[in-house]
C-alpha cells in the first residue's frame, strides 16, 4: 500500500547526535524530509517532520527502525499517515499577519485565555512560543504569537477584547500588524 | 515598453553583479521603461532592480507609494542608475518579500535611513535621503545589483516563514 506523507513526532531528552540519528534511518530508507519544525525546550528536544516516503519505503520497516534509532537515542516517537489533500486556505487568502506579544507575572491561565480570545474570533495562530524567565522577585512570562487575521474581523473590537483579557490576567498584550514589503 | 518576465530564484543572473551604464542611450531607456511597466503591472511591488528582468545593469525603481497601507513620507516614483548607499544609519525590521523569491517572506534587519547617490534618466546626478520602508526597498534594490538577495540577510531561523503557509497575500 502505498501512503501519501508521514507525520514523525520525536522527543527525548536532548544530546548531540538526535537529529542525525533519525535523518539516518529516514535516508536510508528514501524517505524525503519535507517540512519540519525541531527546538529544544527545557532539556527536551522535540521533532516534528513532515515525510515523504520513497517508491521502494516499507512502512513496517521503517517503523521498526525508527524504533531501534528511538531507543538508542533515548527517544519517544510516533509515526502516523497523513493525507496528502491540501488545506482550503482561501479563508485565510486576504488575511493580515499580525504579531501578539504577551508579558508579566507568570500564572496559569495565559495560554488559554489569549487563545480563547482569538477562537472566538475565528483568528489563526500560526506560531507561537511561550518561555517561563525566572528572576527572584517571581517568575515572568512571556508568549509570542503570530496571528492570521482575515479582513472579516473588527481589528479594534479585537484590540478591545484583548485588552480586557490582559486587564482579567493582569500582564501587557500588545497587538501589532507585521506589514510585508514586496520588492 | 513592455512587461517582462521576472526571473526567479536560483536563476543564476540573480547571483551575477551587474554592470555600471556607462551612457543613457536609447537601449537604457528601453530597459528603464521595461522596469515601470514590469512593476506597476504586478499588484503590490514597491521596488524592482533590472537584474530581475534579465538585464545585468545598475538601475533600480522604487515607489513605496504603492503600499497601501504605507502614509509615511516618501519621494514617490524613483528610477536610479548607478545608485550607491553613502550613508547609512540606525536599525529597522521589515519583513521583505521579493518577487524573485517568490515563496518566501522574512524578517530581515537593514539601516533605517539611507542616503543613496546615483543619476536620474534625465542626465542627472541626485542624492536622495530615504528613511523606512523607502530606505529598505533602495538598499533592497541596491543588493540585487549586487548578486544580493534578501535571503541571505536573514539572521534568525525563525525569521524564515514560507508565504504559503497563509495563502498567497502577505
Amino acid at each position: 500500500m502505498k501512503w501519501e506523507h508521514l507525520v514523525i513526532f520525536a522527543v527525548g531528552k536532548d544530546r548531540p547526535g538526535i537529529v542525525a540519528g533519525v535523518s539516518k534511518v529516514l535516508y536510508q530508507l528514501g524517505c524525503n524530509i519535507e517540512d519540519s519544525s525541531m527546538t529544544i525546550l527545557k532539556n527536551q528536544f522535540a521533532m516534528i517532520l513532515i515525510v515523504a516516503p520513497g517508491p521502494e519505503t516499507e512502512k513496517g520497516e521503517l517503523g521498526a527502525k525508527l524504533k531501534e534509532a528511538g531507543q538508542e537515542l533515548g527517544l519517544r516517537i510516533t509515526l502516523n499517515e497523513v493525507g496528502g489533500e491540501e488545506l482550503d486556505t482561501s479563508m485565510w487568502d486576504q488575511a493580515q499577519r499580525y504579531i501578539l506579544t504577551v508579558f508579566g507575572a507568570d500564572k496559569t491561565g495565559i495560554v488559554y485565555k489569549v487563545s480563547r480570545t482569538l477562537a472566538e474570533r475565528i483568528i489563526n495562530i500560526a506560531n507561537v512560543k511561550t518561555k517561563v524567565i525566572t528572576r527572584e522577585e517571581g517568575n515572568i512570562y512571556a508568549m509570542i504569537l503570530e496571528i492570521d487575521i482575515p479582513p472579516q474581523v473588527d481589528t479594534k473590537e479585537l484590540q478591545e477584547a484583548l485588552e480586557n483579557t490582559a486587564k482579567e490576567l493582569d500582564v501587557d498584550i500588545n497587538l501589532r500588524e507585521i506589514p510585508t514589503a514586496r520588492m | 515598453m513592455s512587461v517582462r518576465k521576472i526571473i526567479t530564484y536560483p536563476h543564476p543572473l540573480l547571483r551575477k553583479k551587474s554592470s555600471d551604464v556607462r551612457n543613457l542611450n536609447g537601449s537604457i531607456m528601453k530597459v528603464v521603461n521595461d522596469l515601470v511597466e514590469t512593476m506597476y503591472a504586478s499588484p503590490h511591488g514597491i521596488g524592482i532592480s533590472a537584474p530581475q528582468i534579465g538585464e545585468g545593469l545598475r538601475i533600480i525603481l522604487v515607489d513605496v507609494t504603492r503600499n497601501l497601507h504605507y502614509k509615511r513620507a516618501n519621494h514617490g516614483k524613483l528610477i536610479i542608475i548607478n545608485p550607491k548607499v553613502v550613508e547609512a544609519q540606525g536599525e529597522k525590521v521589515t519583513r521583505e518579500g521579493c518577487m524573485s523569491v517568490p515563496d518566501f517572506v522574512a524578517f530581515v534587519k537593514r539601516p533605517r535611513i539611507v542616503v543613496v547617490r546615483g543619476w536620474i534618466p534625465e542626465g542627472k546626478e541626485v542624492e536622495i535621503e530615504a528613511k523606512n520602508l523607502e530606505a529598505v526597498a533602495l538598499q533592497h534594490e541596491i543588493d540585487h545589483l549586487n548578486g544580493v538577495l534578501f535571503i541571505d540577510r536573514i539572521t534568525s531561523l525563525s525569521e524564515l516563514i514560507p508565504r504559503n503557509s497563509l495563502g498567497k497575500k502577505p
